[in-house]
């Protein structure tokens, strides 16, 4: 479509009340402020960074890269949408031919249109992927396509591996709608949120299977794209998978759960080509599935897209796409490629702040999503499109400045295609996410232990300075061995004299804890966002900005109180939230085991060692206890007295009544175990209640054994068989 | 080609690969390359691959070069696998092929092929896992210089190249590996049939030509009076040239010859890469691996 030239200017700009809304200058900076927040909230301000080495030894580290949405949003006409969609509707259909062809009867590479030297030479060419016959080889497409300063639409690339960015633009979508509800609701901007179902159709139609179950395939954590494979698989409702999770066998693909290996009919592949099958690519990570590529020829899996299919995104092969498209299936409206990177694009303004003081204007790459459900194509109505620096290259946009595409008039009604059946994934739980969720769990009760432990410390000593010195520092000598005992490597010696200064050293140890064991929470909770609400992965992200006020060791008690707040949203929203099947079953053991360790700890520290202190140092110890597992109230209502050891004991082991108590801990994991029909736990849990009718000083190692026994016991049972694919040794050379 | 069927030699060969793991592994997945394909020149009277333990699924097809590939997956917890591979096959007396078409003429020739022959030809002129001819063109032309003069017959050129290869480089078993650059077997002008079946065939690719890698074993014991061949007892590698008159045709630069009657041949691709005796992957604790491979080839007179 060539646009008339005196209005190619105005083509990606919005006009008439539209423009004054979006380009109000006053609102503009409160809008991006507004947006920026969000999309940290998401955790897709910047990616997940700087967070320790995973338990299983897994490294994490990922490239912090900030990106931004821009509050002015690329606009397009109603018109100028129908013609592009329709022209990537049939450019899909026809690089789907070209890639038939490439694979099947090879009549472009008998002809020289894509010559075969060119096909050798790139690993995208998957020349073990001939004779393959996949139902379809695109499933889904996104093209990357810019308007010309000449006024012509041109194509940058095509995306036809695993193409990416539907979840960011699933994303920017959600941002925006929430940053200016009311210019989207008043400008009729169509809705983009039929487009999963339109996805969720088009999978299902790769497989044969009456009601295939589905997965998002993706290459985890340290995927340079997780954020967007976690936001859609959200969005689309089905699991997110890694390699590991995943195992073939008879020739199938089976997902491993908590409760043995379930089938799975269709994988939907974000990991590029290249690394999904360490048998046959030869890669040497171990992100991919071996055998996956044998279970796709004998169709015990159908990939989307398909093995093989990124053949036309190649660099060697992008030369030889046009004629290929010409001479296998002619398309009506044909988008022209880029003549070359350093042609000009029509500018559209950005907002102040993205990259320049003032609004500027830049060329933008819109990139636009669609699907195949092997009767049409559907194209999403909007999209996501990226700002160009100057000397950007547009296929490789540096500027990390996304802009949401809107497209004017109400969509047209959304497709209703065949409902297809609803499969039961309820019951299913990844073991991988097992795994995550139980660590997740473990690492909240810990880190909430610590975090309260020092506040209550430090509120105390900010209350009565005196108490330092009381009794020539008894005191202070206990408060030392509590905050100690709670920390995770507490069996480490008591370096410090009973000092003030020593106090203080171990309460901002105390503290760099708590921001460790946040870390470790956080990669762990981040693989397993789909099985945590909206809102608790709010709360998430808001701890991970408190974290860096904690590392630095000096934490007041105003920002432990922060960091309480948001444990108690985020375990209130884990208790209120989680469906009651196995993925909360196996949480809430990983925090009732830590409880109890927790009350061990710090029993055992204040209460569990003779002492000829005073009395009032006593109290003033036991009360810190108390506070610490959050049962002074509780206490206090109860007893109206002064705290005397023995009725703190009771309260803190023996109470079944107190959520906080160890005798509830292991109760509710004794529940746990019935429930999971787990025969092992159940003989501990019976273990750790006939241990509680012991004196104190013969329970407190008994059920610290038991408990510590269980935990091992729980990684063996379900999460110790080693997933890692291990490449044989090479046969000797040929001699 | 015309081959004397008085003098086919039948050979037996019997491969096995062992492998030994240091813990036990749930999940092993192996993709093997053992099976002598049927040519012109050869008969597969018998194959079979055995192995243990025996595996939950066992696959075979033809892959995109047409080779007989096996792959199967063993699903029980096992500490040990050894593939046994056997095959009878009948190899005629192949006369040296006769082509005198200038190289450069094949090349041009090369460049305007069009139906199957593109496709057959086309996917051996790039560069491929192992061989980077495009790379390396500065080390290879010092070789091609001396044997691709201008306008020379493509098969003269070609024995020439062998020749070249056979004296300039030492066989030396102990120096490289598998995984052995080819930029490495340049400096060291050291290294085993893979290594100059791979630095032929990027000789001939830098100049345009299609060369492929073919994997086989050559006869163990030489018929009498003859000298005993390099790259018995274990597999061995030499590599095809095509031209227009005569085709494939076949030699081994590591014995400086095109073989007649003493290679069987099991398969062909760009490089080792396409046609690995064994690869394979599996699922279990990180541990230590023994590997041990026995080749031996018997021939008597094909009957």
């Amino acid at each position: 479509m060539i646009v008339d030239l005196d209005v190619v200017g105005r083509v990606l700009q919005p006009s008439g009340d539209l423009r004054l809304a979006l380009l109000d200058q006053e609102r503009l900076a409160q809008r991006q402020q507004r947006a920026d927040r969000l999309l940290e909230a998401d955790g897709a301000g910047h990616l997940v960074h700087d967070l320790p080495v995973r338990g299983d030894g897994r490294a994490v580290s990922i490239e912090s890269r900030p990106w931004r949405v821009d509050p002015i949003p690329v606009v397009l006409d109603g018109t100028v949408f129908r013609w592009l969609s329709t022209a990537i509707a049939e450019r899909m259909e026809a690089l789907e031919a070209v890639i038939a062809d490439l694979y099947g009867p090879q009549t472009l590479i008998r002809q020289r249109i894509v010559p075969a030297e060119a096909l050798a030479g790139t690993d995208r060419y998957r020349i073990n992927a001939g004779g393959a016959s996949p139902k379809r080889w695109l499933t889904t497409y996104a093209a990357d396509v810019a308007l010309g300063a000449d006024g012509a639409w041109y194509i940058i690339q095509d995306l036809t591996d695993a193409p990416p960015g539907l979840g960011y633009a699933l994303l920017d979508r959600s941002v925006m709608s929430r940053v200016m509800p009311e210019v989207i609701g008043t400008h009729e901007i169509a809705s983009i949120a039929s487009y999963t179902a339109s996805i969720r159709r088009a999978l299902a139609s790769v497989s044969s299977a009456e009601s295939p179950r589905i997965v998002l395939f993706s290459g985890g954590l340290d995927h340079p794209s997780y954020v967007d494979h976690s936001y859609l698989a959200v969005q689309l409702g089905v699991h997110l998978v890694e390699g590991a999770d995943l195992v073939v066998r008879q020739r199938k693909v089976w997902l491993r759960t908590l409760d043995g290996l379930e089938p799975i009919d269709v994988l939907y592949r974000r990991m590029e080509d290249s690394t999904i099958d360490p048998l046959e690519v030869a890669a040497h990570g171990s992100r991919g599935v071996p055998g996956l590529l044998q279970a796709t020829r004998s169709a015990g899996v159908a990939l989307a897209n398909a093995h093989g299919s990124g053949v036309v995104e190649a660099d060697d092969i992008v030369p030889f796409v046009d004629a290929a498209i010409e001479m296998i299936c002619p398309i009506r409206q044909s988008l022209t490629r880029l003549p070359s990177r350093d042609s000009p694009l029509a500018t559209m303004p950005i907002a102040p702040s993205l990259m320049n003081p003032a609004l500027d204007n830049a060329p933008v790459v819109i990139r636009l999503f669609a699907v195949h459900d092997g009767k049409s194509v559907s194209v999403m109505t909007g999209g996501t499109g990226r700002v160009l620096a100057p000397g950007d290259d547009p296929r490789n946009p540096t500027a990390c400045a996304a802009k949401d595409v809107w497209v004017l008039g109400r969509s047209a009604p959304a497709v209703i295609g065949p409902r297809l059946p609803q499969v039961d994934f309820g019951r299913s739980l990844p073991t991988r996410a097992a795994d995550a969720l139980y660590w997740t769990n473990r690492a909240a009760e810990r880190a909430e232990a610590m975090a309260r432990t020092a506040r209550v410390v430090s509120a105390r000593l900010q209350q009565d300075p005196g108490l330092a010195e009381m009794h020539g520092g008894a005191w202070t000598s206990r408060a030392i061995r509590i905050a100690h005992a709670v920390r995770h490597d507490a069996w480490t010696e008591l370096a410090s004299t009973p000092s003030a200064e020593g106090l203080q050293r171990e309460l901002g140890a105390l503290c760099n804890a708590v921001a460790l064991e946040v870390g470790s929470l956080l990669t762990e909770a981040t693989t397993v966002r789909e099985y945590l609400s909206v809102t608790a992965g709010r709360v998430l992200a808001h701890l991970a900005e408190l974290r860096t006020g904690l590392q630095r060791g000096d934490a007041a008690v105003d920002d432990l109180d922060a960091v309480l707040a948001d444990f108690a949203a985020f375990s209130g929203m884990w208790h209120e939230s989680t469906v009651r099947g196995p993925a909360w079953r196996i949480g809430d053991t990983g925090r009732r085991l830590e409880r109890c360790l927790v009350v061990l700890d710090l029993v055992d520290a204040a209460v569990g060692q003779s002492s000829l202190d005073p009395p009032d140092v006593e109290a003033a110890a036991i009360e810190v206890l108390l506070a610490a597992n959050e049962s002074l109230v509780a206490y206090r209502r109860r007893h109206r007295s002064d705290v005397e050891a023995s009725a703190a004991i009771a309260l803190l082991v023996h109470d079944q009544t107190n959520p906080r108590s160890l005798a509830a801990s292991i109760e509710q994991l004794s529940r746990h175990v019935r429930e999971g029909e787990w025969d092992v736990g159940h003989e501990l849990a019976q273990t750790a209640h006939e241990a509680l009718a012991l004196p104190l000083g013969e329970l407190l190692p008994a059920v610290r054994g038991v408990i510590l026994d269980a935990g091992a016991k729980v990684v063996e049972r379900w999460f110790s068989s080693p997933v890692v694919p291990i490449m044989l040794r090479p046969t000797e050379a040929a001699r | 080609m015309t081959a004397d069927v008085q003098q086919s030699r039948r050979y037996r060969v019997q491969h096995r690969t062992s492998y030994w793991y240091g813990a036990s592994m749930t999940d092993g997945y192996t993709i093997a390359c053992l099976v002598p394909r049927p040519t012109e020149w050869q008969r597969v009277i018998e194959a079979e691959v055995v192995v243990d333990p025996i595996p939950s699924e066992m696959d075979s097809y033809i892959d995109a070069f047409g080779n007989l590939v096996h792959q199967f997956g063993v699903h029980e917890p096992h500490r040990a696998m050894t593939i046994a591979a056997t095959s009878v096959v009948d190899v005629d007396h192949r006369v040296v092929p006769v082509d005198a078409t200038p190289w450069e003429s094949v090349v041009y020739a090369l460049d305007t092929l069009v139906g199957a022959a593109a496709i057959d030809v086309g996917f051996f002129r790039s560069g491929s896992t192992f061989v980077d001819p495009f790379a390396l063109r500065t080390s290879l032309r010092q070789i091609t210089d001396r044997c691709f003069d201008a306008n020379r017959p493509i098969v003269e050129a070609i024995t020439a190249l062998c020749h070249e290869i056979n004296t300039t480089f030492e066989f030396d078993s102990g120096f490289t590996d598998v995984s052995t650059p080819l930029a490495e077997v340049l400096t060291s002008r050291r290294g085993v049939c893979q290594d100059f079946a791979h630095l032929a065939i990027g000789c001939l690719r830098s100049l345009g030509l299609a060369a492929r890698y073919v994997s086989g074993y050559i006869e163990t014991e030489p018929p009498l009076g003859e000298p005993r061949l390099v790259g018995a007892d274990a597999s061995h590698a030499w590599c095809s040239v095509w031209t227009p008159n005569a085709g494939w045709i076949d030699f081994d630069p590591t014995n400086d010859q095109l073989p007649v009657n003493r290679h069987v041949t099991i398969a062909w691709g760009r490089d080792y890469a396409d046609v690995t005796p064994v690869r394979g992957v599996m699922i279990g604790p990180a541990a230590a691996q023994r590997l041990d491979v026995s080749v031996d080839v018997s021939s008597s007179t094909a009957p």
